[in-house]
């Protein structure tokens, strides 16, 4: 691997964020790729509540460290997505808070980055295996969270970036509600606790990336993520 | 042995079960009914991960007019659905169709990747009793079962105990059953499980590290019935224990 990049670390150390949940159908275009497919079998309506997933503790993957593709998988699509971790400033009592939801979003209760979601190719919707995106260091987390100002996300720049190069970018205003709005409705049915995540929605032209690729998701000028891709042995 | 996490007066115990007593670490002895039950899970340095299955008996696959899966249908869901023993289950007003399932809990005691059939039972910490509510009314077929029918707060209860996988001669053979208000509804045993604990280890360890405290709920058989408001209802699994939830409605 180029010297240019620090070693990977270890992955053992504790992970920064507890349960992450990512949106689908929350970008405009991937939920136009579906096309009229929506209102035929299996799917037999378009999604009314946000479509969720989850990645769980053993995909989180800190930066600069490797994700080792599958033995048989010789791509993985690199989705770049905002990310919302819940910070809270006023303590919260677990046990007492999960019996609700929240109602209202404090926005300083919350913090933002991106974060690389690595999915093996699949099209389907409706019961995937979590093989396809439960592997494990599949999900990079960011180096650092920033506060999240009102209005913040408005119109901003997603990009990932591979061997130094930007490949592929989208714009949060092809979002088909803002990031308030996703989290807002999420919030509907899912009880937040400190360190929770809740991704927002990526396009479905995200790039496939290979082993020896160098993957990066940025903002602004800010690195977020780097993830190391490798091939585990057959 | 068997463990819980209990709330006795303002402050979370360790506790075993002692004649019908738990005995909390401190060495005290206080009744069932003295403390308020938590998971009987130690918290984790990370989110824990929780494996749930669909349809992985063969007669519950039938009653909802599937074909038996060929590979494992699971779905993951977020720590913070899961109460304890004795709590309240949630249900909103206009529901209507909101179901328990009861279900055998495996709880992992040693990392675990790679994992083959013939070794999985040393990756076992131990058992609980799961009821893995649904809300039917929101189900949709977007990376179903999705979360606003399983992810939501309060709808996992789990416990009472965590029982030592040595406790348990043949998991793969335990009768369970779910009454509502003392009424048998739901009756099954862990045998009909389409993949059982052998080969759910196996096919998740073969791409997903499991860690000490992860859970894999089992799945549920043929017999859940809607529940309201109200309803006290009890899953058992044999040698495991009894896990008791109440119904309360919610705006």
């Amino acid at each position: 691997m180029s010297s240019l990049f620090p070693a990977p670390l270890s992955t053992t150390m504790p992970s920064t964020v507890e349960t992450v949940y990512g949106s689908l159908m929350h970008h405009r275009a991937e939920l136009e790729a579906q096309g009229e497919s929506v209102n035929a079998p299996p799917y037999n309506a378009p999604p009314q509540a946000p479509v969720l997933y989850i990645k769980p503790a053993n995909t989180h993957g800190i930066f600069a460290t490797e994700l080792s593709l599958p033995a048989g998988e010789r791509q993985i699509h690199a989705r770049t997505c905002v990310g919302l971790i819940y910070k809270p400033n006023e303590h919260v009592d677990g046990v007492e808070y999960a019996q609700s939801a929240i109602k209202n979003i404090v926005n300083s209760d919350w913090q933002v980055a991106l974060l690389c979601d690595f999915t093996l190719p699949h099209s389907s919707f409706y019961r995937p295996p979590l093989r396809f995106n439960a592997h494990d260091g599949s999900l990079a987390l960011p180096q650092a969270w920033n506060a999240w100002l009102r209005n913040g996300l408005d119109n901003t720049l997603i990009e990932t970036w591979v061997n130094g190069a930007c490949v592929h970018s989208y714009s949060s205003a092809d979002w088909l509600c803002s990031a308030e709005e996703q989290l807002q409705a999420v919030s509907e049915f899912i009880a937040w606790e400190t360190s929770d995540v809740l991704m927002l929605g990526c396009p479905p032209d995200a790039p496939l990336v290979k082993a020896g690729d160098i993957v990066e998701a940025r903002m602004n000028g800010q690195i977020f993520t780097r993830t190391v891709i490798t091939q585990e042995a057959q | 042995m068997k463990r819980a996490r209990v709330i006795y007066q303002g402050s979370i115990h360790s506790a075993t079960e002692a004649d019908g007593m738990l005995l909390l670490e401190g060495g005290q002895h206080v009744t069932f009914d003295a403390v308020r039950w938590l998971p009987p899970l130690e918290p984790l340095p990370q989110a824990r991960t929780i494996l749930c299955l669909g349809l992985n008996y063969a007669d519950h696959a039938k009653e909802l007019a599937f074909k038996p899966p060929s590979e494992p249908l699971a779905f993951l869901k977020g720590q913070s659905s899961l109460i304890g023993h004795r709590e309240h289950t949630l249900r909103q007003q206009g529901v209507k169709m909101m179901h328990y399932e009861c279900e055998l809990a495996v709880v992992i005691g040693r990392t675990a990747k790679h994992v083959k059939r013939d070794d999985v039972y040393d990756f076992v910490q131990g058992y609980t009793v799961a009821n893995d509510y649904a809300i039917r009314d929101y189900l949709e077929n977007w990376y179903r079962p999705n979360l606003k029918v399983k992810g939501r707060p309060t709808c996992t209860p789990i416990g009472p105990w965590l029982v030592d996988a040595k406790g348990i001669a043949d998991p793969m053979n335990l009768n369970l059953q779910t009454t509502v208000n003392g009424a048998v509804t739901q009756r099954g045993n862990t045998r009909d499980m389409i993949f059982g604990i052998s080969a759910l280890i196996e096919y998740f360890t073969s791409f997903m590290t499991l860690r000490p405290g992860d859970l894999i709920l089992t799945g549920t058989p043929d017999g859940v019935v809607d529940c309201q408001p109200g309803d006290q209802v009890e899953c058992s699994i044999e040698g495991i224990g009894t896990l008791q939830n109440t119904i309360f409605p919610t705006p």
